[in-house]
């Protein structure tokens, strides 16, 4: 593995060190430098979408742009158990 | 060929595309010729939704690209604005297709 190239544990992983409690899912498309991230994590309530993926673009800071060419984020805050509607 | 600009010029010619567009796009390439999946997406959504909207190419200049990120605290390509306001990115435009919001957003204008 070349320097600068990550994978999609070490993606997760930062992610997951600067959102505890987050369930994060990492994958790549398009070869190995396009990641899709799909990001729940309890930091995120009460914030707008733009705040929720500038918060997991501050992960992955030094990352974007060069090792993570491109990243497709998908972003939520987990639904509390009282939330749940009756399917 | 214009003159280069300097970062503060960028600033203040952003200010001036996103309060004369209601939809104002940057993206790598121009107009329907996009040269990146994400910007060709965000056009596409745009089309769709019927509106109009500017873009601007990002690649022509990476003094621009630089001062956009920094201006907007967004590390990738394409962004949208809408109203004046920043929107994100191709994932949350997509979203908000998706959950009828960005057609919502588009009447207000």
């Amino acid at each position: 593995m070349r320097t600068g190239m990550v994978d999609t544990e070490a993606v997760r992983r930062r992610i997951e060190a600067a959102l505890p409690g987050a369930r994060v899912e990492v994958g790549t498309f398009r070869g190995d430098d396009h990641f899709r991230a799909i990001v729940e994590a309890p930091q995120f309530r009460g914030k707008s979408p733009v705040e929720q993926h500038r918060m997991v673009y501050a992960a992955l800071e030094d990352l974007l742009g060069d090792a993570v060419h491109a990243l497709a984020l998908k972003t939520r805050a987990p639904v509390a158990d009282h939330e749940r509607t009756s399917p | 060929m214009s003159e280069p600009r300097t970062p503060e010029q960028w600033i203040e010619q952003f200010r001036k595309e996103i309060a004369d567009h209601h939809v104002m796009v940057y993206a790598k390439g121009e107009k329907h010729a996009a040269v990146c999946g994400f910007s060709h997406r965000v056009m596409e959504i745009l089309d769709r939704a019927g509106t109009d909207y500017a873009v601007r190419n990002v690649l022509t200049d990476p003094v621009l690209l630089d001062t956009l990120c920094d201006f907007t605290n967004w590390p990738t390509t394409p962004q949208i604005f809408i109203g004046g306001e920043f929107v994100g990115g191709c994932d949350i435009l997509s979203e908000m297709e998706e959950s009828g919001e960005l057609g919502k957003l588009l009447a207000k204008g």
